[in-house]
């Protein structure tokens, strides 16, 4: 069985320290979610909007691309990543599709 | 335009949105006890209440619940999120959501009718209501929340404000177990704050909108299971829910689990985007709504009292929302 869309984006910011932006999130995670509407890049940014506010992620880096969209940028923060492993630690060990 | 200030402002947009989020959920709560009401009116409902004191609040939770469930559903499916539901509820977080189910859902409902039986409504509405105050102080503990001074005097004006909307006269009665009363009124106070800081704890990693999704229905459910043993009249229980749902009273239930439905939906977002103290004190502003619509439509009449306390408790709110700069970073983690 699949992992929640938002364990997996977790999973994903674990592993790409350097940080990941919605859309390249939504990139890897689309073809794992087939067909699920909720693999959006909108909803994918709201889960890290959300779990920015908690402090689980942080903002790196924000650019403005050609078209004027924010192109945002989010880290895990130490604290996310401690609590994921207090609270996810059987899906960190997972690969990313599972 | 800098960046820098257009990621502020989305930030900002999305705290706002969060203490939006809140009122909706304590205006909306503010429907469902007058549709409670009237589904009391009628049979078999009616008639149940002289049976035991648990059965019919029980039921009308099991059905509110069940009812306010199915409709999250929907929403969740036309998300495309119900494929969901059962990966949570395979991890701890989702564990978590369930034991908030529990407190929040059947105990709760379960004290909050024990105390008022073993101790008449005025002192334990009194006590259950200052559940934010335990929910502030939890949240502090547990989940680290900042809370300003402000913000602290607005819980405790919110409290205030909500008790003085919902007071009424003694009533001079005799209860021998005065003081039990007063112990299941508090748990439920308890109850109600950790639910809160249990499902906010779990939402650090579940969307709020699967959260509530699975509340309801885990709460509906348990009540269900309980249902025999509490009412105490064994599965007949069961016989006067089954013989609730083709009638005009479900339909009220039913309603009344939209409205409380589309609250929580809201209320869970809402601890996980300006936090679970701030959550709960605006939450209690659904005594205004609940009385605004028993005005209307119960006839209800307007008092100094009900005047004073929206007022206070519409100052409390404004302190509890404070600033929306200040909730970008909703806990001391550093």
């Amino acid at each position: 069985m699949k992992m929640p869309l938002r364990y997996n984006i977790i999973n994903l910011l674990l592993k790409n320290l350097e940080g990941m932006t919605p859309k390249a999130l939504h990139d890897i995670l689309d073809p794992i979610y087939i067909g699920e509407k909720q693999c959006s890049i909108e909803a994918i940014d709201h889960h890290l909007m959300s779990m920015k506010g908690v402090g689980l992620v942080k903002i790196k880096d924000a650019v403005e691309d050609d078209n004027g969209n924010l192109d945002v940028t989010y880290v895990m923060t130490d604290y996310g990543a401690t609590r994921a492993e207090k609270y996810i630690p059987e899906y960190l060990v997972m690969s990313v599709q599972v | 335009m800098d960046v820098k200030k257009i990621v502020h402002q989305k930030n900002l947009r999305y705290a706002k949105k969060g203490l939006l989020w809140a009122f909706a959920a304590g205006m909306l709560y503010g429907v469902t006890p007058t549709l409670q009401t009237l589904s009391l009116a009628l049979d078999p409902l009616k008639t149940a209440s002289l049976v035991s004191l648990l059965l019919v609040p029980l039921i009308m939770a099991c059905l509110q619940d069940t009812s306010s469930g199915i409709a999250v559903l929907m929403k969740n499916i036309q998300a495309g999120k119900s494929k969901e539901y059962i990966r949570i509820l395979r991890s701890k977080p989702g564990k978590f959501v369930v034991l908030a189910s529990f407190f929040g859902g059947p105990l709760a409902m379960t004290t909050v009718m024990a105390s008022v039986y073993l101790a008449g409504p005025i002192y334990p509405i009194a006590i259950s209501a200052c559940f934010p105050a335990i929910g502030a102080v939890l949240s502090r503990i547990v989940l680290k929340e900042k809370i300003s001074i402000n913000a602290w005097i607005g819980i405790v004006l919110c409290i205030i404000g909500a008790l003085t909307i919902s007071w009424m006269p003694p009533t001079g009665g005799n209860y021998p177990n005065f003081y039990l009363g007063l112990l299941m009124a508090f748990i439920t106070a308890v109850a109600w704050a950790l639910e809160n800081i249990i499902a906010t704890l779990g939402m650090d990693f579940v969307d709020p909108e699967l959260a509530i999704g699975i509340r309801e229905f885990t709460s509906g459910g348990l009540t269900f299971l309980i249902l025999p043993v509490l009412a105490g009249i064994g599965m007949k229980s069961y016989g006067v829910l089954f013989q609730t749902l083709p009638t005009m009273g479900y339909v009220y239930i039913a309603l009344a689990g939209l409205f409380a439905g589309a609250s929580y939906f809201y209320y869970y977002k809402a601890a996980n985007s300006c936090g679970a103290s701030r959550s709960m004190a605006l939450n209690v502003t659904y005594t205004i709504s609940a009385m605004i619509i028993g005005v209307v439509f119960l006839g209800s009449d307007i008092t100094l009292l009900l005047v004073i306390g929206t007022l206070t408790l519409l100052i409390g709110a404004m302190l509890v929302a404070g600033k929306p700069a200040e909730l970008l970073t909703l806990r001391d983690i550093d």
